[in-house]
């Protein structure tokens, strides 16, 4: 008989999903649909996101937050993601170092991005054109609305970096966008 | 004209109004995946064990000596509980040892294992009961070192699909009984018992991708070995499932000089992601000149793995990297508090922590991870190490008066066959 782990041991009830479910789901949902703006891709990852946490949840030592836990793991899940569907023609040994290389989905955009006006739309293209790092950066502290020092624990930077490699990010989206201008 | 409309405070104000995103599935649909999910059953944590059933007897003489360890716990001083502790985790898993322990020099904590295979004992997944006994084991060291090496057993290396398009090498000890039944009299080489062990091997069980064997054939030229593809074999689909393929052959074919690549007209492969004519790769019998970090596969269990086989000119800036953590994939297995310099001997290499170390104020896993991490990374250089200013002269059987062993293989798994 099949029996799940979070139907045995003392953590692993289905109230623990529950509760992270009510707390977190539609948050970490976000945060990986705009990473790899695909919603089916989104739900994968998000079940991938379940998996390692409520395997891991036992082991959770309440060393950070338990947001700042889940969605370190998704961002995780994320990076995993694009280093598997990583295409790119490199020499064997190289490595896949998200943080200076791009994050970049190219998949279709799901319905509310259509939606949204040009402005919104040339944005969210040139976020695409960051390196892996702006790109997180400007997604957990823009539209997951997370502090300085949350994104930090999360990515495992100093706060200084975070704000560094925010900085940048908006420059080089400015940079982007004001030559996405000038080609039109 | 030149296009200002775009300054940064235009696009901090439209970042802030990206809009909100939802799931639209509802948390039933969300729950009955998980439900569905085969890693989320209840299954045993499979850790350098081998899987065999315990005879009742056998059992029985477990819960007597686990008895026999707790009371002698009871009574020993405080400075020795935690390795007492650990061997009583090692009695209750291992307690099948009919005491024929070999050279016992290495460790204490091992001591307490049989190193005659067709003894040991591995409760089966079939028993409950036995999985807190498997959860709660303090079996700390994962290595493989020489004194565990003997006639009775043959060191089986293999490069293993991780989750994160990596390779983990591990190391199966296989039984005399085993190599007997498969060979006969004869020693195996490397070749061999890749071609006998491979396909029986449950990758699967043992929580990684099934990968093994490899597409192809392979033949011996001299000391080199060469595997012959057929096309579309696949493995230079992708940067990351070269890698894997190029890294799991390393881990793999200790024992050759190189491998040579070749297509079945006998031409030589060209690779996709290199894009010319490949040339063989080195193999150098193992000394990678790798280092190494703590690796997570995704059902939780670890291992330690150099990074992607990034590889280093020097010892010295191996062992001093392993304190940066390199990626997202690996975590650095020396403590943030830990610092240490390293020096050149003729026949070895010193650490020597910044601070006395003193290892029973550490977690044995962590203390354990950093010392073989330490020594694994020695072995990809062929070099022994000695570590300096440690509090304790000995532990866990290492003994740091004197330049430790070099280990013969990192990550021992239990021989699982199909």
């Amino acid at each position: 008989m099949k029996r799940l782990l979070y139907e045995r041991g003392e953590f692993m009830d289905d109230s623990v999903f529950h509760r992270l479910y009510d707390e977190y789901h539609q948050d970490v949902f976000q945060f990986l649909l705009y990473m790899v703006k695909n919603r089916q891709t989104a739900e994968d990852l998000m079940h991938e996101v379940y998996v390692r946490v409520l395997k891991a949840f036992s082991k959770f030592e309440g060393k950070s937050s338990e947001k700042t836990w889940l969605f370190s793991i998704a961002k995780n899940v994320a990076i995993d993601h694009f280093r598997k569907s990583s295409v790119r023609k490199r020499h064997a040994f190289d490595f896949f170092d998200w943080e200076k290389q791009e994050l970049r989905s190219n998949e279709t955009l799901p319905e509310e991005f259509a939606e949204m006006n040009d402005e919104m739309k040339q944005l969210l293209e040139a976020l695409e054109e960051c390196t892996g790092d702006q790109k997180m950066v400007i997604i957990m502290r823009y539209f997951q609305d997370l502090s300085i020092a949350e994104t930090a624990k999360i990515l495992e930077w100093t706060e200084g970096k975070v704000k560094t490699t925010q900085h940048r990010a908006i420059q080089k989206l400015r940079d982007r966008l004001t030559g996405h201008s000038d080609r039109r | 004209m030149r296009n200002n409309k775009w300054n940064e405070q235009k696009i901090d104000d439209l970042l802030s109004k990206a809009p909100k995103l939802q799931d639209t599935r509802s948390k039933d649909e969300v729950l009955k995946r998980l439900r569905e999910d085969s890693r989320l059953i209840n299954e045993p944590i499979l850790k350098k064990r081998r899987k065999m059933w315990i005879p009742s007897v056998v059992a029985v003489a477990a819960v007597l000596t686990l008895s026999l360890f707790t009371v002698t716990l009871l009574n020993q001083p405080k400075e020795e509980s935690q390795m007492a502790t650990d061997s009583i985790e090692e009695a209750s898993m291992e307690s099948a040892s009919d005491g024929s322990a070999e050279d016992t020099a290495m460790t204490m904590m091992k001591a307490q294992e049989s190193e005659g295979a067709e003894e040991r004992a591995q409760v089966t997944t079939e028993n409950e009961s036995s999985e807190s006994v498997l959860n709660s084991t303090g079996d700390f060291a994962s290595a493989v070192y020489p004194n565990e090496i003997s006639d009775d057993v043959t060191v089986f290396r293999l490069g293993l699909a991780g989750d994160a398009a990596n390779s983990v090498p591990v190391t199966f000890l296989i039984p005399k009984t085993q190599i007997v039944a498969d060979f006969g009299d004869v020693n195996p080489s490397p070749l061999e018992l890749y071609q006998t062990y491979a396909s029986r091997i449950d990758e699967v069980e043992l929580g990684f991708m099934e990968y093994h064997p490899y597409k192809g054939s392979f033949s011996v030229d001299g000391d080199s070995l060469i595997h012959t593809l057929p096309e579309n074999h696949g493995y230079d689909l992708a940067a990351g499932t070269f890698t894997v393929y190029l890294r799991t052959l390393l881990e793999t074919f200790q024992g050759y000089s190189q491998i040579k690549f070749l297509n079945q007209d006998g031409s030589i492969v060209e690779f996709n992601q290199v894009g010319e004519p490949s040339k063989p790769m080195e193999i150098n019998d193992g000394l990678n000149h790798n280092n190494y970090f703590l690796y997570k596969q995704s059902n939780g269990s670890e291992y330690l793995t150099p990074n992607f086989g990034q590889t280093f000119n020097s010892l010295s800036e191996a062992l001093l990297q392993m304190k940066l953590k390199p990626n997202d994939i690996y975590e650095s297995l020396i403590p943030p508090d830990v610092e240490y310099e390293v020096e050149n001997e003729d026949d070895h290499t010193r650490i020597i922590f910044s601070k006395p170390l003193d290892i029973e104020r550490m977690d044995g896993k962590s203390a354990m991870n950093m010392l073989e991490g330490m020594l694994l990374t020695g072995a990809s250089f062929g070099e022994p190490l000695k570590l300096e200013n440690v509090v304790q002269t000995a532990w866990n059987g290492f003994d740091f008066t004197q330049p430790l062993p070099i280990p013969v293989g990192a990550n021992e798994v239990p021989l699982v066959l199909k």
